[in-house]
């Protein structure tokens, strides 16, 4: 009692201003170590040209670095797709031909000046490579996995065999000519002069990729990779963000196509075989999926260093190869992963006492108002379920009030769970209707679920691991934010949306008292912590109707009381209402007026809690027939 | 049909051998661990060059080339075993797959360093005897195609028998079966996998011996982007890890190219294109392949 009476006096000061200081100093920080490398590529823009115009640095390498920092861009294309939204592309290197033959072909075809011809190659190869990447992607919205990857395997076989066949286009061995422009008064005919314009593309792709990651879109990539059902939980709708997917790294491809069109000035096919696309993957995988700075640095180092160190040669390949598998099978982070855990593990570190206490303790706060009269009103009519021969539900109806709280109990097999699923559309009844105060939900997907106020959660934690708390906060505010281009291009709307979004995550991550490991990533809390981060973004999405599946599921039976208490607190504060299975009786007679007793698949009793409970039939199906 | 109807579709058939090779080790290796093995081609590679250092450099017979290149296949098969499938058993198998690519990239860099990078010829077998092939209706059908053919055959079979007609090789398919339940009854995991990764790596050897000598020359990588990518086609077509479709589906995709290459003479790339087709017809319509009644569970 003392501890935790000791605790709830600490707790009041952890969010005062002494903790929010650093926090905010972190966001500080991190801004500019992500500008790092915009900043560095203006500084090697003005810098090279010079050395390299005065004889300081010979030509070869400058030419020998601007190859690597293309390779680093196409490694970035990769990622974007096979990073962070999952994917295995296998034909990276054709989307670099798309763009390079585009390039090829305006330049040779356009009569305009030749800065004039650039300006149009960048801009349409940069689309055609995004055409043929949404082309590759639309077989993933039906296969996964390895299907997945055959299936880019192959449209790239197809393309590179296929199209970069034609004489007309390619000028097959001979390779199609593509003279570069000049720049202003500048002739980029030298590898100094030209340097600049790879530079300038990096740094553009990089803040254009630290954008996407960092904002609506780049958030619902995340959650796919891990879990489709659960990014769908959250409103995301995953179709169009896997092809969102696709065509950003499609975009990316094709612009880098383009400059390297004007890097080498003759396109030849050789450049855009099987094994390019191949090989970038496994330097996308050593460099550590998903991060990009490590992908950089390996499509820089591993396009660069063998061509400056000619004793290197032909020890790519192996070296390559090795880390590759010694990545996969010990560390699949790779040594970004692995600084990412380190990182996690401090910031715990630092944050011990919390962590101990498994449960934070919470302080109760007035409430703050805006929730009330959210409640919606549900009701399901008579719905059946069947899998195969066996009937999970025969004619279930109920009915939950405005605002109310009910429990759903019943032994195990009784159809809670496939109850759940049925009203958040993960499974579609046999029979029956599905309705949230006037809308029919009956025939919607989950998403549009989601988008008329329903929230869930799932037996096992419905989180995406491998984003950080504020992020999963954020993403369960999907909705609220108004489509991904706003937010990505920094429109006005979109921005103030995104930070009201990411207030509103501090806000409910303090309620909870976890606002000091805003920044570290879910897979490294406790269950317990797990469990109130996923209550949390539950109610971040202010919905009308909220279903929680055993939410005590693993946690102590401390851990549980605390759990009701802060459940109480949120239903208090957020007005909504509440759906919840539960075995651990006491939360529900705490929690709940009403419940309802599930057996076989029918509805056994209803009615007031403590009445409900004693009932003989309800007694028997929970102990079994001996009484 | 403007072209001699019997002759290509012969040619279509041994080429389509060399694939149904391909496709079964591909076939074999799904079977087991659930994963495209990116490797499977390489291996040809790597060991047509084993057999062109000991025939063409070291003067010795074919059929001893050809056993070192079997061996030095089945080694690198067993290393696959030990070293990236047994560790990565419990990863995803997406992550195997990128690893058994790592694998054909650590081949390729190797046979460049051991061999050299530029293109060599590996002889054909019987390249000195009597023996000049079979004549068909004036087209004369080289005894490489005869040896490809037979090969093809000959390792189909004693595949199939050894796999239903030994107690080790129901093990093998009780255990791509239910891989845990085939634990519980005693069958060995570790030796399961082992045998399927250097049966794939031997299947792998013989396609690449047929292919060298078929193509003219042959360099680091060919067998990766060429023969690899027809023999998935055809092990998708035929049902990823159906051993009787691999072989089936070999024959189809090397009877849809000789006809289509001959057909439009003035595309090429072409076939590919009616591959890709095929995948994604398998992939989309008939994950269980393309002769399987029953529907995937």
């Amino acid at each position: 009692m003392s501890l935790l009476a000791e605790r709830a006096k600490e707790a009041p000061s952890a969010a005062g201003p002494d903790e929010s200081a650093p926090g905010k100093g972190s966001v500080l920080a991190r801004w500019p170590r992500a500008l790092s490398v915009p900043a560095a590529c203006v500084v090697l823009a003005v810098l090279l040209p010079l050395l390299g115009g005065a004889g300081l640095v010979p030509q070869p390498d400058i030419n020998i670095f601007s190859y690597g920092v293309l390779a680093g861009m196409l490694a970035l294309s990769l990622n974007l797709i096979t990073g962070y939204a999952g994917p295995v592309s296998l034909g990276q290197a054709a989307f670099l031909g798309v763009g390079a033959f585009t390039t090829g072909v305006l330049a040779n075809k356009l009569s305009l000046p030749p800065a004039a011809v650039f300006v149009v190659a960048v801009v349409a190869s940069t689309l055609v490579g995004a055409l043929a990447a949404v082309a590759v992607g639309l077989p993933a919205l039906r296969l996964k996995g390895i299907y997945l990857a055959v299936s880019t395997f192959a449209f790239a076989d197809a393309v590179d065999h296929y199209f970069f066949n034609f004489q007309q286009v390619t000028g097959l061995g001979t390779g199609i000519t593509v003279p570069r422009p000049p720049l202003g008064p500048l002739s980029l005919h030298t590898s100094s002069a030209y340097i600049v314009v790879p530079l300038i593309g990096l740094a553009v792709v990089w803040i254009f990729d630290l954008r996407l990651r960092g904002t609506r879109l780049g958030r619902s990539l995340i959650a796919i990779r891990e879990s489709e059902e659960v990014a769908a939980s959250f409103g995301v709708r995953v179709p169009w963000a896997k092809l969102a997917a696709f065509l950003a790294s499609g975009a990316v491809a094709g612009l880098t196509g383009c400059l390297f069109a004007y890097q080498v000035t003759v396109v030849n096919r050789s450049s855009f075989t099987l094994d390019q696309s191949l090989f970038y993957l496994i330097i996308a995988v050593v460099g550590g999926l998903g991060s990009r700075g490590g992908v950089l640095a390996a499509g820089i180092l591993f396009i660069s260093l063998p061509r400056w160190l000619s004793a290197l040669q032909g020890w790519d390949f192996i070296a390559g190869a090795l880390l590759l598998v010694f990545t996969l099978a010990r560390h699949p982070g790779g040594l970004p992963g692995m600084l990412a855990e380190a990182r996690d593990r401090r910031a715990l570190r630092q944050g011990r006492d919390d962590l101990e206490a498994e449960v934070p303790v919470v302080v109760a706060r007035p409430s703050a108002g805006p929730g009330a009269g959210l409640g919606g009103r549900l009701e399901v009519r008579d719905v059946s379920v069947r899998f195969g021969g066996l009937a999970a539900l025969t004619d279930v109806s109920l009915v939950v009030a405005p605002g109310a709280a009910v429990g759903l109990i019943g032994p195990n097999g009784a159809g809670k769970s496939t109850l759940f699923n049925v009203i958040s559309g993960f499974t579609r009844p046999a029979a029956g209707r599905v309705v949230l105060d006037e809308h029919d939900l009956t025939d919607l997907g989950p998403h549009q679920r989601a988008a008329l106020g329903l929230g869930r959660t799932f037996q096992q934690v419905g989180l995406v691991k491998g984003a950080t708390l504020v992020e999963n906060l954020m993403l369960a505010q999907h909705l609220r934010i108004d489509g991904d281009l706003g937010p990505l291009v920094g429109a006005a709307r979109g921005r103030r949306q995104e930070a009201e979004a990411r207030d509103r995550a501090r806000q409910l991550l303090d309620e909870i008292g976890l606002d000091s490991y805003a920044e570290v990533r879910v897979g490294a809390l406790s269950g317990g912590q797990q469990r109130l981060v996923e209550l949390a973004c539950a109610v971040a999405g202010r919905p009308k109707l909220l279903l929680l599946d055993e939410p005590s599921a693993g946690l102590s039976p401390a851990a549980a009381e605390h759990l009701a208490v802060q459940l109480a607190n949120l239903r208090a504060e957020h007005a909504t209402t509440l759906l919840l299975i539960e075995h651990h009786l006491p939360l529900v007679t705490a929690l709940c007026e009403d419940c309802y007793v599930l057996d076989l698949g029918r509805v056994l009793a209803h009615g007031p809690t403590s009445d409900v409970l004693h009932r003989p039939e309800v007694v028997s199906a929970y102990l079994g027939d001996t009484g | 049909m403007h072209f001699p109807f019997l002759s290509v579709t012969v040619l279509g058939l041994a080429n389509g051998a060399i694939y149904a090779l391909t496709a079964l080790g591909l076939s074999l290796v799904y079977k087991a661990a659930r994963v495209i093995n990116f490797a499977q081609g390489e291996i040809g590679t790597f060991a047509a060059f084993v057999a062109w250092e000991v025939i063409a450099k070291g003067h010795q017979p074919w059929a001893v080339g050809a056993l070192a290149a079997i061996a030095a296949a089945g080694g690198v098969g067993y290393l696959m075993h030990r070293l990236v499938a047994q560790p990565m058993r419990q990863a995803s198998r997406v992550s195997l797959m990128i690893a058994t690519l790592g694998v054909a990239f650590l081949l390729f860099g190797a046979e460049a360093k051991l061999f050299g990078p530029s293109p060599e010829i590996l002889p054909a077998p019987l390249a000195r005897s009597a023996f000049h092939g079979v004549n068909l209706g004036g087209y004369l059908l080289t005894p490489i195609y005869v040896i490809a053919l037979a090969a093809a055959a000959l390792a189909a079979v004693s595949l199939a028998a050894l796999l239903r007609r030994t107690r080790f090789g129901l093990g093998v398919l009780a255990s791509a079966q239910d891989s845990d339940t085939a634990r519980l009854l005693g069958i060995p995991a570790a030796r399961v996998s082992a045998f399927t990764w250097v049966a794939a790596a031997v299947l792998g050897a013989v396609a690449g011996l047929m292919t060298a000598p078929t193509q003219g020359v042959f360099y680091p990588f060919f067998m990766s982007g060429t023969l690899f990518f027809r023999g998935l086609v055809a092990a998708l077509i035929g049902g990823l890890g159906s051993l009787s479709g691999a072989v089936a589906g070999g024959l189809v995709v090397g009877l849809v190219e000789a006809y289509s290459l001959q057909e439009f003479i003035h595309s090429p790339g072409l076939p590919e294109v009616i591959l890709l087709v095929l995948v994604l017809g398998a992939l989309l319509l008939r994950p269980q392949g393309m002769f399987s009644r029953r529907a995937l569970a």
